[in-house]
C-alpha cells in the first residue's frame, strides 16, 4: 500500500513538471515580449535593454523555468515569492491566489452543492418512472443543461432575476469574511450575491448527472440482490434506501469529487459574467495581457488541485477495491 | 458507503441552508455599495471598472490611461490641464508653481512653488516635493516607464540617474521654493512632459518600491484612501486642498474588474453610476435619446488607423498601391464595427483637436472609391493583413478583406491578441502588409504622434511603433525641424507634415478618431458633467450628484 502511495505521489510531480513545463513553453513561443510592460510602450532599445537585465527577462527560457521551479521549492508553494510578481501590476502572485482561490471556491463548492440538489431527486425519479412525463420534462432539461452556454444563462439570469425583478444584486461579490470597506459581506449577503452564479454554474453538470443517477438507479433496480430484498418483503422504501440509492449513487459520489477539481475550467465563465474576483476571471485576464507570471500561478494552483484529489481518489480505490491494489 | 451517504445529506442540508440564507438576505438588504446624498456637492460616487484593473496608482508607475482618469484626481503636478473642456483644458495652467521662466536658449526652466497646498496628512507641498517626485520615477530600482527617454532624457543627468550611479538627477535642483531644471538641450515639447503623471509631488520619505505603493499621501483635490488589487479602490477629498481645481464629491468607490454587460445593468439601475472600463458596443445606440442627460459622447486624441508596411520588397512599397488602398477601404463601414456614437472619420495622421491639425480632406471618408482605387492600382496580388482577435477587429477584417477584393487584391487576414499584433508588426522584418492599429498621445504634442509613429530615424530591429516602416529622408528632416520650433510655427509645421506625409507618401489609411462614450445612472447631475480632453475622459472631480 504505501509504495502505491508513494508511486502515485510521484506520478503527480511528474505530471506537475510536465504540465507547468508546457505552459512555459508555450508562453516563450508566443511572440510577444513582456519588457514593454515595464519599460513604456515609446522605450528605446536602451530603455528595453536595462528593464529586462533588471526582471532577468533577457535569460533563456530554460533559465527563466529553472528559477521558476527554484521559487517553488525555496519558497514553498504557497510562500509569497514563489509564483513571482504580475508582469502587468507588479503585485506578488501568491497573495493573488490566496485572495482569489476562496471566491472560486465559493462559486465550485456551492455550484457542486447546487448540482447535486437538482440532479439527485430529478435523475431518482426519472428512473422510477421511466418514459413518464417527469422522465421526459428532465430529459428537456437535460438538452437545454447541455445545450446552454454558461455566459448566455448568466445574462439572462441577471437580466431577469436582478435586472427586471430585483431578486438578486446584478453581478458583484460579497465576502463571507472581512468584506472591504463600505462593501456589502457576511453568509448573507454571500449566499445572496452566489445564487445566480451557482445556478449558473450547477445547471450543466446537473443535466449530466441527472441521465448518469437515472441510468446507475436502473441498472442497480434490475440486481439480483434488489430482487432477492423484494423478494424477502422488504418494504419499497428499505429497498430502494438501503439497496438501491446506497449502490447506485457510489460511482456518483466519487465523480462528483473529479468534477469538482475539474469545475475551474466552467468557473472562468461564470466568474466573469458575474463579476466575481476569481481564479477563473483572473486566468482570462492574464491571457489577455500576456501576463506569464499569473497564468503560471493559476496553472499552478489548479494543477496542484486537480493532482492532489486525483492522488486521493486514486488511493481510497486502492483502499475500496482490494483488485486496484493488485494492478 | 455510510459514509458517502452521510456526505451527500449533509451537502444536501448545506444546500438547503444556503437557499434559506438566499432568501432571506435578498428580503433584507440592498446591494452592495450605497448611493451619495443628494446635492451638488458631497455623496458618494460608485464608479465600475471593467473588464480591467488600474495597473498602478502610484504617480511613478501608473501609465494606462484608464488609470491616469484617476490619478488625475490625486496628483498635484507643477503645471497641469485643467477640468474644463476643450479648448480650455487642453492648455497647460499653473498648479503647483506658477508658470515658469524660461531662459532665452530654452534650456533652463526655473518653476516658483505656491506656498499653501499640502498633503492630505498635514505635510506642507515643496520645491522639493516635486524634486523628489522626479527623482523617484527616474530611480532605476523603480523601473519606472516614465524614466522612457522621450519624456525627461533632455535634463542634465538624465542617463546617469537611469544606469543607477546617481539618486538624484542633477539637472534638478532645489532652492527655498524654486526648483529649477536644466536641459542640455532645448526641448519645446518640455512643459508637456514634465506635466505627465510620473512627475508630480511626493510626501517625504515615500518608498523606492518597483511593485508600487498602493496608498500614500497625496496633494491633489483626492487621496486614495484604499487600494485592493483586483477588488476595490476608494478615493476621498483631500482635507487639506486649497487648490482651485473642483472636488464635489466626498468619496468615489471603484469596484474593479466587472463585466461590461452586468456593469451596464448596474448602471442602469442605479447600483452603480459609472463605468469607467466603457459600454457594451450593441447597447450603445440604445442610449441615444439620454444624449447629453446620462450618456455623453466626446472625441479623444487618437488615431485608429491600417499601417501600410512600406518596407522594401513588400506590397506596399509602392506608393501607387498605398494612396489605392486609402481610396478602396470604405471608412464608414471600418467605423460602424465599432457601434454607434463610436467615432469620427477621418484620412489623416493628427487628430482634431491636436495643434496644428487641419482637415485637407485628401481622401474619400464617405466611403470606397473603386474606380479611383483601380485607376492606381490595377495589378492586383496578395497580401497579409494583421488584425487583432476580438470584438470590432473581427468585423473590419471582413470589411478590408471585401473592400481590397473590389480592386482585385487577395488578402491572408491572421488575428492576434493586442500585445501578440504589436509585438509581430512592431519587429523589424516581418512579414506583413497591413497592422491594424491604434495610436493615442502621452502628451499633448503633435511630435506624439508624427515623431513617434513616422519618423524612419526611430525605426529599431524590435518594440517599433513605425510600423510602416516608413522612413523618407524628407519627412524625417522635416520632423527633426520641426522638433526644435515652438508656439504656432510649431503647430503648423506640424500641421503640414501630416498633410504631406498623407497626400503624397500615403504610409497609413487612418480611418476614424475614436470617441469616449459615457453612461452615468441617473443620480448623476448632468450639469456637472466635463470631458477633461487631454486625459481624454469624464473629469471625475468636476462630477456631482443630483
Amino acid at each position: 500500500m504505501t509504495r502505491y502511495v508513494i508511486r502515485r505521489i510521484l506520478w503527480a510531480l511528474v505530471l506537475f513538471v510536465v504540465v507547468t513545463f508546457v505552459s512555459y513553453v508555450i508562453f516563450f513561443l508566443i511572440p510577444a515580449d513582456p519588457v514593454k510592460l515595464f519599460a513604456g510602450r515609446q522605450a528605446t532599445p536602451e530603455d528595453m535593454a536595462r528593464a529586462a537585465a533588471f526582471y532577468g527577462l533577457d535569460q533563456p527560457f530554460y533559465v527563466q523555468y529553472w528559477k521558476f521551479l527554484s521559487r517553488l521549492v525555496t519558497h514553498g508553494v504557497i510562500g509569497e515569492k514563489a509564483l513571482g510578481f504580475s508582469f502587468v501590476n507588479r503585485q506578488w502572485i501568491a497573495s493573488g491566489v490566496q485572495s482569489r482561490a476562496p471566491v472560486t471556491a465559493s462559486l465550485v463548492l456551492g455550484g457542486a452543492v447546487m448540482w447535486m440538489i437538482l440532479a439527485v431527486p430529478i435523475g431518482i425519479v426519472s428512473a422510477l418512472r421511466p418514459r413518464s412525463l417527469i422522465d421526459r420534462g428532465a430529459t428537456v432539461f437535460v438538452l437545454i443543461g447541455i445545450s446552454a452556454h454558461p455566459v448566455f444563462l448568466a445574462l439572462i439570469f441577471l437580466y431577469i432575476f436582478g435586472y427586471k425583478l430585483h431578486m438578486f444584486p446584478i453581478g458583484s461579490y460579497a465576502d463571507f469574511f472581512n468584506p472591504p470597506p463600505g462593501q456589502a459581506g457576511g453568509p448573507l449577503q454571500w449566499a445572496w450575491h452566489m445564487f445566480l452564479p451557482w445556478c449558473t454554474f450547477a445547471i450543466l453538470f446537473a443535466a449530466l448527472y441527472v441521465r448518469m443517477i437515472r441510468a446507475s438507479v436502473i441498472e442497480t433496480m434490475n440486481e439480483d440482490y434488489v430482487r432477492t430484498a423484494r423478494a424477502k418483503g422488504a418494504p419499497e422504501w428499505v429497498v430502494m434506501r438501503s439497496h438501491i440509492l446506497r449502490n447506485a449513487l457510489l460511482p456518483i459520489v466519487t465523480m462528483l469529487g473529479m468534477d469538482i477539481a475539474l469545475g475551474l475550467g466552467g468557473a472562468v465563465f461564470t466568474e466573469s459574467v458575474y463579476s466575481l474576483p476569481g481564479l477563473g476571471q483572473w486566468a482570462v485576464q492574464s491571457l489577455e495581457t500576456f501576463d506569464l507570471p499569473v497564468t503560471m500561478g493559476v496553472v499552478v494552483f489548479a494543477t496542484t488541485a486537480v493532482l492532489v484529489v486525483n492522488v486521493i481518489v486514486d488511493v481510497l480505490y486502492a483502499v475500496i477495491d482490494p483488485r486496484i491494489k493488485l494492478a | 458507503m455510510r459514509k458517502r451517504l452521510f456526505v451527500s445529506v449533509a451537502a444536501l442540508a448545506t444546500g438547503l441552508s444556503l437557499l434559506v440564507a438566499a432568501s432571506f438576505a435578498g428580503a433584507a438588504t440592498t446591494a452592495a455599495g450605497t448611493a451619495g446624498k443628494a446635492g451638488k456637492t458631497g455623496g458618494t460616487l460608485n464608479v465600475n471598472l471593467s473588464a480591467t484593473d488600474f495597473d498602478f496608482l502610484d504617480p511613478s508607475l501608473s501609465y494606462a490611461s484608464w488609470s491616469w482618469q484617476f490619478t488625475y484626481l490625486v496628483n498635484l503636478k507643477l503645471l497641469n490641464f485643467p477640468d474644463k473642456p476643450r479648448p480650455e483644458g487642453s492648455q497647460l495652467v499653473a498648479e503647483g508653481a506658477d508658470l515658469p521662466t524660461i531662459s532665452a536658449d530654452g534650456k533652463t526652466y526655473i518653476f516658483t512653488v505656491k506656498s499653501g497646498f499640502k498633503f492630505n496628512t498635514g505635510e506642507v507641498v515643496t520645491a522639493q516635493s516635486f524634486a523628489d517626485g522626479i527623482d523617484r520615477t527616474m530611480n532605476p530600482k523603480m523601473q519606472s516607464p516614465g524614466a522612457q527617454d522621450i519624456f525627461l532624457g533632455s535634463v542634465v543627468g538624465y542617463a546617469d540617474a537611469v544606469a543607477g550611479k546617481t539618486t538624484h538627477l542633477s539637472g534638478v535642483t532645489v532652492k527655498g521654493n524654486v526648483l529649477t531644471i536644466k536641459l542640455s538641450k532645448a526641448d519645446p515639447a518640455f512643459l508637456s512632459k514634465i506635466s505627465l503623471p510620473f512627475f508630480s509631488a511626493i510626501p517625504k520619505g515615500m518608498p523606492i518600491n518597483d511593485k508600487g505603493e498602493h496608498t500614500f499621501a497625496s496633494a491633489g483635490p483626492y487621496y486614495i484612501k484604499s487600494y485592493d488589487v483586483g477588488r476595490q479602490a476608494i478615493i476621498e477629498r483631500n482635507p487639506n486642498y486649497t487648490g482651485s481645481r473642483p472636488h464635489n464629491l466626498d468619496r468615489i468607490v471603484v469596484t474593479i474588474n466587472t463585466d461590461l454587460d452586468q456593469s451596464f445593468l448596474q448602471v442602469k439601475s442605479g447600483q452603480a453610476d459609472y463605468d469607467a472600463g466603457g459600454l457594451p458596443p450593441a447597447q450603445v445606440a440604445s442610449l441615444a435619446p439620454l444624449l447629453g442627460k446620462q450618456f455623453f459622447v466626446d472625441t479623444q486624441l487618437e488615431t485608429d488607423y491600417l499601417a501600410l508596411n512600406t518596407s522594401a520588397g513588400r506590397f506596399f512599397s509602392d506608393v501607387s498601391a498605398r494612396k489605392a488602398a486609402n481610396m478602396a477601404v470604405d471608412r464608414p463601414a471600418m467605423l460602424r464595427a465599432r457601434g454607434a456614437f463610436a467615432g469620427k472619420r477621418t484620412d489623416q495622421v493628427l487628430p482634431p483637436g491636436m495643434a496644428g491639425f487641419r482637415d485637407e480632406k485628401i481622401y474619400p471618408i464617405a466611403g470606397a472609391d473603386v474606380e479611383k482605387a483601380k485607376a492606381l492600382w490595377s495589378k492586383g496580388g496578395k497580401i497579409t493583413v494583421y488584425m487583432g482577435n476580438r470584438g470590432a477587429a473581427l468585423i473590419q477584417a471582413q470589411v478590408l478583406q471585401y473592400n481590397f477584393k473590389q480592386i482585385g487584391i487577395d488578402t491572408d487576414i491572421q488575428l492576434f491578441t493586442s500585445a501578440v499584433l504589436y509585438s509581430k508588426a512592431g519587429t523589424k522584418g516581418e512579414a506583413f502588409d497591413i497592422a491594424s492599429a491604434a495610436w493615442g498621445s502621452d502628451y499633448p504634442d503633435a511630435s506624439d504622434f508624427l515623431d513617434v509613429l513616422l519618423n524612419g530615424q526611430n525605426i529599431h530591429a524590435t518594440n517599433n511603433n513605425n510600423l510602416a516602416y516608413f522612413n523618407q529622408a524628407d519627412i524625417n528632416t522635416a520632423l527633426n525641424n520641426a522638433a526644435v520650433l515652438s508656439g504656432p510655427a510649431r503647430a503648423k509645421a506640424y500641421g503640414d507634415i501630416d498633410v504631406q506625409i498623407t497626400s503624397k507618401y500615403a504610409p497609413w489609411v487612418a480611418y476614424d478618431n475614436r470617441n469616449e462614450r459615457s453612461f452615468f445612472s441617473s443620480k448623476v447631475d448632468p450639469a456637472c458633467y466635463v470631458f477633461q480632453p487631454i486625459y481624454a475622459k469624464p473629469d471625475l472631480a468636476s462630477l456631482c450628484l443630483k
